[in-house]
């Protein structure tokens, strides 16, 4: 069963296949929880949308379509959650990059280890929010151009422009932390 | 996923830096779901099968009803049908299946072997002249035909309104039987010496088939 399709084994589960889910479930589980964890940058919210999310994959077990790609199917169920999320408490969750990582302290020996981590994530952190979900559909979920712009809904040169803008903006950041590092 | 050409087009300079966020992106802690939330995911799912499951049930049921339904329905069209059609069924074979007496089954047995007889006799006259001899021979034989009763008269009327619900070509070749099976019927009456009769249905005979060539011993 594991060299069985996403889309083979959606299909199954629909059927009634419980291991089917459960191989599917354990091929997306990380992908899907990093891609929104780091939108939200909060465990706790991040379990809820995790959660809510794949309540929805399952529901919508029953009217999946093999014609779509599974994987593009579950990001696109897995973003309207997040982005009705964010118009939900919007006003309220504009926290402060350096807010979230004092929620988050680390380790006092590990805090140089992951002072570029850090430093990555609070950049992302402050990508408007189309740029972090495309980013994060390429970095983390592996999508291809069209397919971010499938699961967004725009046009690809669309999803294309928040892609570059926000590697753009990453890249700038990496290189002046790199620079910053050089003068230290 | 990642190998659409169309997303080398996007130039090799943003390939580059893409590249390079990718690789400080793969330093991050590769978090995942803590381990009470994918046995939650998991229950929900286990949850939605077991719902369909009982659900599915009650669908097939639903359809088995309908299915139910529809054959009652026919069934009752084609009963209704059939009873339509077997009053009509009893008329025309009437005169068989109600045929209780043995008397009246043996003379209606003897009358069909009569007719049979008679129209043989047509055939022969009109492929040869008669002679005086057969004549003879015929009525000898009419003599031996037993006589009309009365449920051989309602055994003919039934037989007429069947000739009536045939169809048009069937019909005329009733009529050429009936006209035969009236000679014999003419010939017994004269035998039977029933002259007033006789004379009555002569009349209406030829009426009823004017060109009808009657034989010589009702000539008269």
């Amino acid at each position: 069963m594991r060299e069985r399709s996403d889309e083979t084994l959606m299909m199954a589960y629909a059927d009634g296949n419980m291991e089917a889910f459960e191989l599917l479930y354990s091929r997306y589980r990380g992908p899907l929880y990093r891609y929104i964890l780091r939108q939200v940058s909060d465990a706790a919210t991040a379990n809820d949308l995790f959660q809510g999310s794949w309540e929805k994959i399952i529901k919508a077990s029953g009217s999946y379509k093999p014609s779509a790609p599974f994987k593009a199917w579950m990001y696109r169920i897995a973003h309207n959650h997040v982005v009705d999320y964010f118009r939900r408490i919007r006003p309220v969750s504009e926290i402060p990059p350096d807010q979230i990582e004092a929620k988050n302290p680390a380790p006092e020996k590990q805090i140089l280890d992951e002072q570029r981590s850090s430093d990555l994530r609070a950049a992302v952190n402050q990508l408007p929010a189309e740029q972090k979900d495309a980013l994060l559909l390429k970095l983390e979920a592996g999508l291809d151009l069209q397919t971010i712009a499938d699961v967004t809904g725009v046009n690809r040169e669309t999803a294309k422009s928040r892609l570059r803008y926000a590697v753009s903006k990453l890249k700038k950041n990496l290189t002046e932390q790199e620079t910053g590092s050089c003068d230290d | 996923m990642t190998s659409d050409p169309r997303d080398q087009q996007s130039g090799p300079e943003f390939e580059q830096d893409l590249e390079a966020v990718r690789s400080a992106w793969s330093g991050l802690e590769q978090a995942d779901p803590p381990e009470l939330l994918n046995q939650a995911v998991l229950n929900t799912a286990r949850r939605e099968l077991n719902t369909r499951r009982r659900n599915r049930p009650l669908r097939w049921l639903g359809g088995f009803a309908t299915a139910t339904v529809i054959v009652l329905a026919l069934t009752i069209v084609i009963q209704q049908d059939q009873q339509q059609t077997t009053p009509v069924l009893k008329k025309t074979n009437g005169f068989k299946l109600d045929q209780t007496d043995p008397a009246a089954s043996k003379s209606e047995v003897d009358r069909d072997d009569f007719e049979e007889t008679a129209r043989r006799e047509q055939a022969e006259r009109q492929l040869s002249p008669m002679s005086s001899e057969d004549a003879e021979s015929r009525i000898k034989r009419s003599a031996a035909v037993p006589p009309v009763t009365a449920s051989d008269a309602a055994v003919m009327a039934v037989a007429e309104e069947m000739s009536d619900s045939l169809a048009e070509p069937e019909k005329a070749a009733d009529r050429i039987l009936e006209a035969d099976a009236w000679i014999e019927r003419l010939l017994l009456l004269r035998e039977t010496q029933q002259d007033e009769k006789l004379n009555q249905e002569l009349a209406a005979f030829r009426e009823a088939y004017p060109d009808y060539v009657l034989p010589p011993e009702l000539r008269d």
